[in-house]
């Protein structure tokens, strides 16, 4: 199976170098994003499995990015981590359209289930589309 | 004021003169005067009589029916009837006040004094005092009303009437009042002489209270840093915990300063987020939750020293709706205390128990113990005795407890150790009351 990609979008260099590392010891691909601009590009040109998203980043909100790279077919995965939560920003994200929401600092352990997880999700969801399109397809040779 | 008939022929000339004159007085007086003969009717009434009661003497030419027409009230009337016997029967000079029914059914007040002459005869010199009533009245609510201020301005105001108490006993009570109130030489001031008011320390109290918001107003911008700075330390906190992972599973043989950054990022967390509790009006994320497990995994991820020990005494509970965030923070702040208490080691005990709807968790030490006189103080920010740390473990520990609708106690002896007990309404939905 191909290998799963992640895209972190975080100003915070030393952050996008460890959790790189971190994941990609986990066996993920990791793309980094150093702004919100960058990020969208990223996601234009590549197709990834997860986003982790920081809220605050220099051009424009985390959660703004949620919504700029909107629905896409098949769902990809999005986290938002932040170091400022309150209870308007969590229901915000969640309602934007995040899957997770983790605040730092979280144990490197904390973050690898998170991921872990939502990948999970992910495969569950995508497998189910494709065992109904299996039905369609079979229900349509006979 | 005797008027006497016996030698009236030989002064008739003198007397007539006289006559004139005290009817001129009479006339202009604002006195009533009247005389009662042996027979008690009216032998003279005069005009002030009439005025103040309004009857003329043909309406009321004797005693009996002046003092029923103008005391209408039986029981009041006595009290004229005795009050003019008692009199007329000494020389005193009293004067007694009386509310009477004019002629034209108003209610007034007239002040009376009767004394009898030798021949048996009374005078009867009588004083419409309603004005004056009115401005005692008056003088009296306001007197009531400037007390009733006194009074709520607590401690400030002392009201002294000099003229009864005397200079002597004034000046005794002023000292009084500084010994009492220890005031280091405060002006006593002035404000009304009418009812000699001295407004004592209220400038000092002024002086206090803004004193006091300044202070707030510098605590709440400290705060308002403080959380900023606890904000962004996160930053840095976080990446460090990550190197961290990736040190410990690529250099497996530096295990103890693994360990040890391990230890200092959760110290520093812990500053971070008690700091960030403390500023915030953080509200709660409620998950259902085995307390039991949290309480383990406190204990883990306390790094106690080799030379404590810990005893578990947890019973079973049931799974209840806290802010697992919250309650971790405030066990591992007790927990850390606990530690904290015992340098030289001890027991670190753990007990847990469910009764009548109440989780109770109790973290005790068999440490150095809190002195009585600080049992109070523990529980204020930034209170510390310790070199180390900034004193808000206990505060935030409160804090979060009561957040969730319950009660923190401890009991401690000096050398023998604290017990912080903490009891929890058992919340067992989502609901948040």
């Amino acid at each position: 199976m191909a290998k799963e990609s992640i895209l972190i979008v975080d100003d915070d260099s030393d952050f996008l170098d460890l959790v790189s590392a971190l994941l990609r010891g986990e066996g993920y691909e990791v793309d980094i994003a150093k702004s919100g601009n960058e990020g969208l590009k990223k996601c234009m040109e590549r197709f990834y499995s997860l986003i982790l998203i920081n809220v605050k980043l220099p051009d424009f909100e985390g959660t703004q990015l949620l919504t700029k790279i909107g629905n896409t077919d098949p769902k990809i995965r999005k986290v938002i981590i932040t170091g400022y939560p309150s209870l308007e920003n969590t229901r915000q994200a969640l309602n934007l359209g995040a899957d997770a929401f983790l605040v730092k600092p979280v144990k490197a352990e904390e973050l690898l289930e998170t991921v872990r997880k939502q990948l999970l999700e992910r495969d569950k969801e995508l497998a189910e589309r494709y065992s109904s399109l299996k039905d369609i397809k079979s229900k349509k040779k006979d | 004021m005797g008027w006497t008939t016996k030698s009236e022929r030989p002064l008739k000339k003198g007397f007539g003169e006289e006559r004139n004159i005290a009817s001129n007085v009479l006339k202009t007086s604002y006195c009533g005067i009247a005389v009662l003969d042996e027979e008690r009717r009216f032998r003279v009434y005069d005009p002030g009589m009439e005025k103040i009661f309004g009857y003329t003497v043909a309406e009321t030419p004797d005693f009996e029916t002046w003092i029923k027409s103008v005391f209408p009230e039986p029981t009041l009337r006595d009290r004229v009837r005795d009050a003019f016997l008692v009199d007329s029967g000494s020389d005193s000079l009293s004067w007694r006040a009386f509310p009477f029914v004019h002629k034209n059914k108003e209610t007034r007040w007239v002040r009376v004094h009767a004394s009898a002459t030798p021949a048996k005869h009374i005078v009867m010199c009588v004083e419409d005092i309603t004005e004056f009533k009115y401005v005692e009245e008056a003088l009296k609510t306001s007197q009531k009303r400037l007390e009733m201020i006194f009074d709520a301005v607590a401690g400030v105001l002392y009201t002294i009437d000099q003229r009864s108490l005397g200079p002597t006993l004034v000046n005794q009570l002023k000292k009084l009042v500084r010994t009492e109130t220890d005031m280091g030489g405060v002006e006593a001031q002035r404000v009304d002489t009418e009812f000699g008011v001295h407004v004592e320390h209220l400038k000092e109290l002024v002086e206090e209270r803004v004193s006091e918001l300044l202070k707030a107003e510098r605590m709440a911008a400290l705060g308002e840093a403080a959380t900023k700075i606890a904000h962004d330390l996160r930053n840095p906190l976080q990446d460090i915990r990550l190197a961290q992972y990736l040190l410990r599973k690529r250099c497996s043989n530096e295990h103890k300063l693994i360990d040890q950054i391990e230890r200092c990022v959760a110290y520093a967390e812990g500053i971070v987020e008690n700091l960030l509790i403390h500023g915030g009006k953080k509200s709660l994320t409620l998950q259902e939750t085995d307390v039991n497990q949290l309480l383990r995994k406190s204990v883990q991820e306390s790094a106690l020293p080799e030379n404590v020990k810990v005893e578990e005494r947890l019973t079973e509970l049931p799974r209840v709706y806290v802010d697992q965030g919250q309650m971790k923070r405030l066990l591992q702040n007790l927990i850390l205390n606990a530690v904290q208490a015992m340098e030289n080691g001890g027991i670190l005990t753990v007990e847990s128990s469910c009764s009548e709807g109440s989780l109770v968790v109790s973290i005790q030490d068999t440490g150095v113990g809190i002195p009585e006189a600080r049992l109070e103080l523990i529980w204020r920010p930034f209170y510390t005795t310790k070199s180390k740390g900034i004193g808000l473990g206990l505060s935030v520990a409160k804090q979060i407890v009561e957040m969730h609708g319950g009660t923190i106690s401890v009991k401690s002896s000096l050398g023998g150790g604290s017990n912080f007990t903490i009891r929890l309404p058992a919340r067992t939905s989502n609901e948040v009351t």
